[in-house]
């Protein structure tokens, strides 16, 4: 199924509503792993994105200017003797995308109340 | 690390080399490096466990993702969707506009044939009819086709389908124009990104691509041709002898002879392009 322009999908509100909390909490750039780490244990399911999705995804968002990223300093990498890794960022845009996702999904709430409700 | 830990990650390794073969130098070290430092930091979290069967699954997974992407990749990386309808349909004219025109003529000249020598009483003047509209159909189509290839196309598709019905025999050279219409006229379209339909111009996929796809189809029509062969004596009419042929006997050899022979040069020249192409490639590549 193809998706609407401007549309954002599940996994990408996921990973913009964790880059705010992270944001919240003082970490402005986190990477690939530690992302998906988060969205499991938000998620609250028992497996971590699988590469090519979560990959894609922050490779798409980032080209939709939702996300933004640059590649770790060499010489942290080599001082904790680990690859580079590659650090993303919530991008003011993508901070409008998660208020407009959230604003949908209260309006959904709001019309149909029973949906909510154990 | 232990063994089934340095068989996934030379799993992973392998898998992102293949499927970022051929990118943009650019995409394919960042995704490479990505995942390395990705499986890094999975192999050595203290919070995971049973790492290497959760690698693996991560990898396994994402499959159907990774190769979605470097679909996507490859078109973006060749910017077809940005390059002028005039540069697209340039070399698709060099070769379908003579080949179809040879079509068309054909089909008018069977057409026509059937009007002055076909069996009125079996019906060949229906079929005859047919032909024409469709030969009509077809031509009209192809003279529009450079001013107007979407419309042009399309009135090309219709008058081949016309040629289909009124001969199963033809379905085969039909479909070979109806393909290679949807090819010219650009109506084969794509999605971008945000899900916006665009047209997917030929040079999206690369030549070679494209016409090894091509030798498929001919090779098909060849394998028709083939059953056609096979089974024709079992549907000859009673009163089609070799003494007494009748016209759509011939008609229908004549027919078949075409398409077949469409689909062996649309072969041998697809094949020689491809081999250029490759070529061209590595010696681009190389400099």
């Amino acid at each position: 199924m193809r998706r609407k322009p401007g549309a954002i999908l599940p996994l990408e509100a996921s990973i913009l509503e964790t880059a705010v909390s992270l944001s919240t909490a003082g970490i402005e750039q986190f990477h690939g792993f530690e992302l998906a780490k988060r969205l499991r244990g938000d998620e609250g399911q028992q497996r971590l994105t699988a590469h090519g999705t979560l990959y894609k995804a922050l490779t798409r968002m980032e080209k939709a200017g939702l996300l933004e990223s640059v590649w770790e300093n060499p010489d942290t990498a080599v001082e904790e003797g680990r690859p580079r890794r590659r650090l993303y960022s919530i991008t003011s845009k993508g901070r409008v995308a998660v208020a407009r996702v959230e604003a949908e999904q209260a309006a959904a709430s709001n019309l149909d109340p029973g949906l909510s409700t154990p | 690390m232990t063994g089934g830990e340095t068989l996934v990650v030379g799993l992973v390794r392998c898998w992102a080399r293949l499927y970022t073969r051929g990118l943009a130098v650019d995409e394919r070290e960042r995704r490479r490096l990505e995942l390395e430092s990705d499986v890094w930091e999975h192999l050595h979290d203290p919070d995971e466990q049973a790492t290497s069967r959760a690698v693996f699954g991560r990898f396994l997974r994402g499959i159907p993702a990774d190769v979605r992407w470097r679909y996507r990749t490859l078109l973006d990386s060749r910017g077809a969707r940005h390059r002028s309808y005039d540069m697209t349909t340039t070399s698709r004219f060099q070769w379908w506009t003579p080949t179809t025109m040879v079509i068309g003529v054909t089909v008018t000249a069977l057409a026509l044939l059937g009007l002055g020598f076909g069996e009125l009483e079996s019906g060949g003047w229906i079929i005859a009819v047919s032909w024409l509209v469709a030969a009509v159909v077809l031509l009209a189509g192809l003279a529009v086709l450079r001013r107007r290839p979407v419309v042009g196309s399309w009135t090309v598709i219709a008058g081949c389908v016309l040629f289909g019905l009124a001969e199963p025999l033809a379905i085969p050279l039909s479909a070979l124009v109806i393909l290679g219409g949807l090819w010219t006229g650009n109506l084969v379209t794509s999605h971008d990104e945000a899900g916006t339909k665009v047209p997917l111009a030929p040079r999206q996929f690369s030549l070679t691509e494209r016409w090894y796809a091509w030798l498929g189809v001919a090779a098909g029509l060849g394998a028709v041709g083939f059953i056609v062969l096979l089974v024709w004596p079992a549907v000859t009419p009673d009163h089609c002898t070799e003494a007494n042929p009748c016209w759509e006997d011939t008609a229908a050899w004549a027919t078949w002879i075409l398409s077949w022979m469409a689909a062996l040069v649309t072969g041998g020249v697809g094949l020689v392009l491809a081999g250029l192409r490759l070529v061209v490639r590595h010696r681009t590549r190389l400099a």
